[in-house]
């Protein structure tokens, strides 16, 4: 009977979130389809299970759904992700006082950045100064935050750290979600009277369902058709897709990729030999 | 007769130590009745991540030991000396190592433990800061959990004086 639940792995940095793939492992098992969690510390790691066939299915960060889609010569299937998946862009923040007005002002400047495999906050912003005309190593410093490494950007600190050094003056620039901006400002995190969004990146997807190249493609639409079954008026669906950021799971699409993908290859991040 | 002193004395085994004995048992083999002389009491699981689960862990109560001890103790001295603490409150604050391991997160498989454990107690009691400490310091004494604890784990005790 194990042998007939699909495997879907996860990369946990933080216990509670084991919560909501219980709440959703559950869910599975009423509408008869079970499931098996597995759960990794970092990308690397969750990759390599997808691979060597430990897992059937990844959730994974775009940067991941990437690691995957080279390794397996673009063979790997691509699953659905959340409705907050789509569209995301990451912001260019200065300081008002700074008279830096646009994404050009940035030549000869230092830039707060989050860690080194975030796609939002490092990857996808360096290839927009790229496509504007500042070359990575060149026309500005790096300045890193390398907090949470492995989790390719998942944990905010690094965004964090970032924007609160150009709070304390110690950067002239930092790059941001736009839901952490948002949510900043929100909370009261960042004064919004003093910082400013002087640019944002094109729009782009984030985290994404990948299934194995050999996981029966049937069996896969089967389990991405009970997934999409999730309501969010249903108030026991609602607590876990509260917890994981959604109101419903839609299709994925890895058009929303693309500036990741030009970023790795300006980059030369991953070091595998395009197709 | 000869008087003897102290040092001469040598008390029976229950002068000295006081021996407790509790029978847990497992009829479902997945949660623990644990049985003290007169009571009994269950416990699921030995810690939970999930905020809204209502069934008291292992490590709660093991928190809520130390708590409740510290709280005691201060209390029982009070009444020593004619209920002397107003008000009382305590805080605790727990550090747990390695939780991950404990979830099986593939790539972590250190032991978790707790850390450390600090207790904040905040008193409203008439007493003059030297007095405070003392009575705070003495009340410690007759923790036994405290005086376990603080043999072998990271435990600070801080009392805060409400004016």
């Amino acid at each position: 009977m194990s042998n007939d639940r699909i495997k879907v792995g996860a990369v946990i940095y933080d216990p509670r979130v084991t919560v909501i793939w219980g709440i959703i492992a559950d869910f599975f098992k009423e509408e008869g389809l079970e499931i098996e969690c597995l759960f990794y510390k970092d990308y690397d790691a969750q990759v390599d299970g997808l691979m060597n066939r430990e897992i059937d299915i990844a959730w994974n960060s775009p940067l991941a759904w990437l690691d995957a889609y080279l390794r397996t010569d673009g063979k790997c299937q691509m699953g659905s992700m959340r409705d907050t998946d789509r569209d995301r862009k990451t912001c260019f923040i200065v300081r008002k006082d700074s008279r830096i007005t646009n994404i050009v002002g940035l030549r000869g400047k230092t830039i707060g950045f989050g860690a080194i495999d975030s796609p939002q906050a490092r990857l996808i912003p360096i290839n927009h100064l790229y496509k504007n005309g500042l070359e990575y190593g060149a026309d500005y410093t790096e300045k890193r935050f390398d907090i949470g490494v492995g989790l390719h950007g998942d944990h905010i600190g690094g965004e964090l750290e970032a924007i609160r050094a150009l709070m304390a003056g110690t950067v002239d620039a930092s790059v941001t979600l736009d839901l952490n901006w948002d949510t900043w400002k929100k909370d009261g995190t960042i004064d919004e009277n003093q910082l400013v969004c002087i640019d944002t990146t094109a729009l782009f997807d984030h985290c994404i369902f990948v299934a194995h190249p050999d996981f029966p493609t049937e069996r896969f639409r089967e389990w991405q058709k009970v997934l999409h079954r999730m309501d969010y008026n249903n108030e026991a669906h609602k607590k876990m897709m509260d917890m994981e950021g959604l109101k419903e799971w839609v299709e994925g699409r890895i058009a929303g990729f693309q500036q990741l993908r030009e970023a790795n290859d300006y980059l030369k991040f991953f070091k595998y030999v395009s197709s | 007769m000869i008087k003897r002193s102290t040092d001469e004395i040598n008390p029976v085994y229950e002068s000295r130590i006081f021996d407790m004995n509790f029978r847990g048992t497992s009829n479902d083999l997945s949660s623990v009745k644990i049985f003290t002389s007169k009571s009994s009491f269950q416990i699921e699981k030995q810690i939970s991540f999930d905020l809204e689960n209502k069934q008291i862990t292992s490590l709660e109560y093991f928190a809520g030991s130390v708590l409740s001890s510290i709280i005691l103790t201060l209390l029982e001295q009070s009444k020593k000396r004619g209920s002397i603490i107003e008000e009382i409150e305590g805080v605790l604050n727990l550090s747990l190592e390695n939780p991950l391991s404990l979830v099986g997160v593939k790539g972590y498989d250190e032991e978790p433990f707790i850390r450390n454990i600090t207790v904040t107690v905040f008193l409203f009691v008439d007493l003059e800061d030297n007095d405070f400490d003392e009575f705070t310091f003495n009340a410690l004494k007759n923790s036994p959990i405290y005086n376990t604890l603080k043999r072998s784990m990271g435990l600070e005790i801080i009392f805060k004086k409400l004016i």
